[in-house]
């Protein structure tokens, strides 16, 4: 039995299913929004849990932030990872993706160390707000093992290298890597389990620790890139929307419209 | 009393493992309930992995231990997802008589029985009711005689849900707590309860072709000397009565939510559909005389939700000890009444707003309709309800 | 030293120079004149020396190459040490490379090795002042990138006030080809490099599984397109509407997923982008990862039965009802008009 050390990178993101509006200034107007898990990042974590299921080992979470609702995180016990860490850091709002990626990266590190091992590294391929998708190329960069990012499945483990299906442009191209390695993995191989009302019930009780940056040994503390303001995409749209029961009124009425806005289906 | 009017923390968390369920793979499907007759088996199996059926069972017996407030949260995202509420029958029916099954059953029934139940395994039904005898229980004829460490049972069972699905549908099959006479000259107490496994040699069946909840299996069964071993006696000899009145209490309490959050759910359909829908030039959404309807509707649901919730409340009281008997009955019973009634004019009214199209086997508020119609009978009649109101209010006395 | 130049990593592939990268030139050239710099060109892996002569004749001031026998393609580790090694020499202002899955994977890498900012999948980059919030700090001439983000449900802006080069990855399909300009000598810069064990990723291509790509949707005028509203059934009428305009059709992730068309058909984040005279939305709800894909289009029309669903805020003209009863009374409607 192999036994893989495998960490599995969750982040904690506004609530995709509530859209984003924005204050005056251009900046995101964050109260009252809902603070989910990345639902990409589950798939990362059910490709960890079969990784378990077939290799045998242990799963890591781990998350990055400043909010103070770590049961979000509870989902993510109950669908089976053996432990989970949040760290926190109120400055986190500033970070941009180098200095996310760093601090991640250090407490890997340190984990590391605990465990004696890091085979896998795992991650969504990007965060439903910042769709910035490099997580697992700077991690890997941090670290300096390789990385593997829009990874579809993990096809197997064998002699310490990991044989991957990765979507490119156009189809998809099998790699092997050797190992460790850091992965981001798509929505589209995998299916996230829902937890049982058991392992839900017994995620409640489990500790979350909290970790501090400044725990961390962190060198690199600087904040290069920038937002400098957030702007609603205009809809330049007309917006003529019609609604009848009777449908041949309707479209009698919608093609009157075209004819008016001098529109041509026809060529 | 000073209610709490929210829910927990955890019981929010269980609410969304079914919701997210719920929406995935029950929502879709439910025309094909409908169509096909029977819940498709990944549906069970999917529940039964989240342990859907073990949710008021004991944990020793591999059960979650929860109480019926908690059940009640997981029946809500059952019955929003499933308007056809064929899989509320399923979790309903199995969780309260589960649990009465448990409470009065033996160690080896528990056990042998209850450990499968939990796991979503086998199902339990009820069987009280008799081709002559349904609200008039004292008039069922079904009997049982003592033979060695086994009882002999015959009689014939009508009316009854999930005949098939106890068969063939779960892993271990199921059964049904039956209801017969161990001693006729007894009356009320020569009856006793005794689980029934639909698998038994001796069991004939036949099913109906029932007009609403068709996902779920309904029909009457005939026992021809069919052995049951002792441990499977539910309670003592002669308690029969009393136990399955206590089960009734149980399940009329998650009816009456199940029927307010069908309500509720189909009031929110019709109210989109009728934003949408003109005559004479306008939304029908704005015409005074439905929005007082709908007003109407909406306020009595939302009061069946609670009384609904209360009589759940009440039942985990009772776990606890903390309430008498009666003070239950007369509760759950209120709960149901008002629900059902409550239910039945709504959906009557929702269907009438959606016009021609509500009109269709495939609108979820017509089949929800269809369903509530079994409420007038099904655990207990709507009259047998107010007489037992009455009952509790005014006094055995006054009661014929 | 920093320079005011703007660097263009050209992408090869099978071989060749790709397209989408040679047309970032232009933009990199339109910043370098505010700048007052000018434009470079990294060419980066094994036995690239020889698609010089493909590049000469563009717009550009330097081309910087490396060409090294132990670059292999997808070996992100090395390649982002190369292009590195490059940009910490000669230190421009920014470097635009184009969004591909390896593109953005290598602009990451070379953001870390050079502690500098990455900004990927930008839809425009434009050059203004930076005033910093906190400490009124101004940087002058300050490259801004605009991207999506929330799925593409809000724009954002983002500049690297302080680090040099700025990495920017950029969508394709943003800027015209870039012109040709004859009688230039170009600089052509060889730098060599050495690849140790350490530097190399090792990743060993197995199998490479190229999806058809017999259609290319986005030369299509008409686009009539089924989302998990469609069905089966609703594609036959989608493709007769299409038919009728003469037009392609196109589909969401979830009606390739189900089978009822074929992938290289997909508009969206993970599919094809497009921007056709019309694109009539046929039982698509409107979701980011699909909008993100049409939303150029000049008239959008949509057909669904949901009042409420998204795509009606993004669309020009929307028919509320079963698109089984709308779609063949359209297509009558069409015939008719047509005879």
């Amino acid at each position: 039995m192999m036994s893989l050390n495998i960490i599995v990178l969750v982040k904690s993101v506004p609530d995709p299913k509530t859209p984003p509006t924005l204050k005056v200034d251009g900046s995101l107007d964050l109260k009252n929004v809902k603070i989910v898990v990345n639902p990409i990042d589950k798939y990362a974590v059910e490709a960890a849990l079969q990784l378990k299921e077939r290799y045998g080992g242990k799963i890591i979470g781990l998350s990055l932030g400043d909010h103070d609702n770590i049961d979000i995180f509870r989902e993510i016990i109950a669908m089976g990872v053996d432990s989970f860490i949040y760290i926190k850091d109120p400055d986190y709002q500033r970070f941009d993706t180098l200095q996310k990626s760093y601090v991640l990266s250090r407490a890997i590190k340190k984990i590391e160390k605990d465990l004696g091992r890091v085979d896998i590294v795992l991650c969504g391929v990007e965060s439903s707000d910042t769709n910035m998708g490099v997580l697992a190329s700077q991690i890997g960069e941090w670290l300096e093992i390789p990385s593997i990012s829009y990874v579809d499945k993990i096809l197997e483990i064998k002699n310490g290298s990991i044989i991957v299906k990765k979507i490119i442009e156009d189809g998809f191209i099998t790699l092997r890597s050797r190992m460790p390695v850091v992965l981001s993995i798509a929505d589209t191989g995998y299916e996230p389990r829902i937890p049982s009302l058991r392992d839900t019930i017994m995620a409640r009780r489990r500790e979350i620790p909290i970790w501090k940056t400044s725990d961390l040994s962190l060198e690199f503390r600087e904040t290069v890139l920038k937002t400098v303001r957030f702007k609603q995409i205009e809809s330049k749209r007309l917006g003529k929307i019609f609604r009848d029961e009777d449908v041949d009124k309707m479209i009698d009425r919608f093609f009157e419209e075209l004819k008016r806005d001098g529109v041509s289906l026809l060529r | 009393m000073p209610w709490d009017f929210e829910f927990t923390k955890e019981q929010e968390d269980l609410r969304m493992v079914i919701r997210e369920f719920a929406e995935k793979h029950i929502a879709p499907r439910i025309i094909e309930f409908e169509e096909k007759r029977m819940i498709p088996n990944e549906i069970i199996e999917g529940l039964a992995k989240l342990d859907v059926f073990g949710v008021v069972l004991p944990e020793k017996y591999g059960g979650l231990g929860l109480d019926p407030i908690t059940a009640g949260v997981i029946l809500e995202e059952i019955v929003r997802a499933d308007l056809t509420f064929s899989l509320a029958v399923a979790y309903l029916v199995h969780t309260s008589w589960g649990y009465i099954a448990s409470k009065y059953g033996s160690e080896k029934f528990n056990e042998e029985i209850i450990t499968k139940a939990a796991k979503g395994r086998l199902w339990i039904g009820i069987a009280t009711t008799e081709p002559q005898a349904g609200s008039d229980v004292a008039g069922i004829k079904s009997e049982a005689r003592k033979e060695g460490s086994y009882y002999i049972l015959n009689g014939e069972k009508a009316y009854i849900s999930g005949i098939r699905e106890a068969r063939e549908q779960f892993p271990d099959g199921g059964g049904h707590l039956t209801l017969v006479y161990t001693d006729k000259t007894k009356k009320h107490r020569g009856m006793t309860f005794f689980y029934v496994p639909m698998r038994s040699p001796g069991i004939t069946y036949r099913l109906e072709k029932e007009f609403g909840r068709k996902g779920w299996s309904f029909g009457s069964f005939a026992m021809e000397n069919v052995k049951i071993p002792e441990e499977y006696r539910i309670g003592e000899e002669g308690r029969g009565f009393y136990i399955a009145m206590e089960g009734f209490d149980h399940a009329r309490a998650y009816i009456a939510l199940a029927n307010a959050v069908g309500t509720k759910r189909a009031l929110e359909i019709a109210a989109e559909y009728i934003k949408q829908r003109t005559a004479f030039g306008q939304p029908i959404a704005k015409f005074e005389g439905v929005q007082f309807q709908l007003a109407q509707h909406w306020a009595e649901a939302e009061a069946a939700y609670n009384l609904a919730y209360k009589a759940l409340w009440a039942l985990k009281k009772e776990m606890e000890g903390k309430i008498n008997r009666f003070e239950v009955t007369k509760i759950c019973a209120t709960a149901k009444y008002f629900a059902v009634t409550t239910a039945k004019k709504a959906l009557d009214d929702a269907m009438r707003w959606m016009g021609a199209y509500a009109y269709t086997e495939e609108n979820p508020v017509a089949l929800a309709l269809k369903a509530v119609k079994s409420y007038d009978w099904a655990e207990g009649a709507l009259e047998i309800m107010l007489l037992i109101i009455a009952r509790e209010v005014l006094g055995r006395e006054f009661i014929r | 030293m920093n320079s005011r130049d703007v660097y263009v990593y050209l992408d090869v592939v099978e071989g060749r120079i790709s397209i989408n990268s040679l047309s970032l030139i232009t933009k990199a050239r339109e910043l370098a004149k505010i700048l007052g710099g000018g434009v470079g060109a990294i060419i980066v892996g094994r036995d690239v020396k020889k698609l010089v002569k493909d590049v000469e004749e563009y717009d550009i001031d330097v081309i910087h190459i490396i060409d090294h026998p132990k670059l292999k393609d997808h070996d992100v580790i090395s390649y982002s040490k190369a292009v590195s090694e490059i940009l910490s020499k000669t230190r421009p202002e920014a470097l635009l490379m184009i969004s591909t899955a390896l593109g953005k994977e290598i602009a990451s890498r070379i953001a870390v090795r050079l502690r500098t900012a990455v900004a990927t999948d930008c839809i425009d980059l434009y050059i203004d002042n930076y005033k910093d919030p906190v400490s009124g700090e101004v940087s002058e001439k300050t490259i801004h990138c605009i991207r999506y983000v929330f799925r593409g449900e809000l724009s954002a802006v983002v500049a690297s006030p302080r680090q040099r080069p700025f990495i920017a990855t950029v969508r394709p399909g943003l800027y015209p080809a870039p012109q040709k300009i004859f009688g230039r000598k170009i600089e052509v810069k060889e730098w060599s490099i050495e690849v140790s064990e350490d530097d190399l990723m090792k990743t060993e291509v197995l199998e490479i599984q190229k999806i058809e790509r017999k259609i290319d949707l986005s030369k299509a005028k008409v686009i009539v397109a089924g989302g998990r509203g469609a069905k089966a059934e609703g594609f036959k009428l989608i493709q007769e509407l299409a038919s009728l305009l003469k037009g392609e059709v196109g589909a969401t992730r979830p009606a390739v997923d189900a089978g009822w068309t074929t992938p290289d058909r997909m508009i969206g984040l993970t599919g094809q982008t497009v921007k056709p005279d019309i694109y009539i939305a046929v039982g698509i709800s409107g979701a980011p990862q699909h909008t993100i894909g049409m939303r150029d289009s000049k008239i959008i029309i949509a057909i669904n039965k949901d009042p409420e669903a998204p795509i009606f805020k993004i669309s020009d003209y929307g028919l509320v009802g079963d698109l089984f009863v709308i779609l063949p009374k359209i297509i009558e409607r069409l015939r008719q008009l047509k005879s």
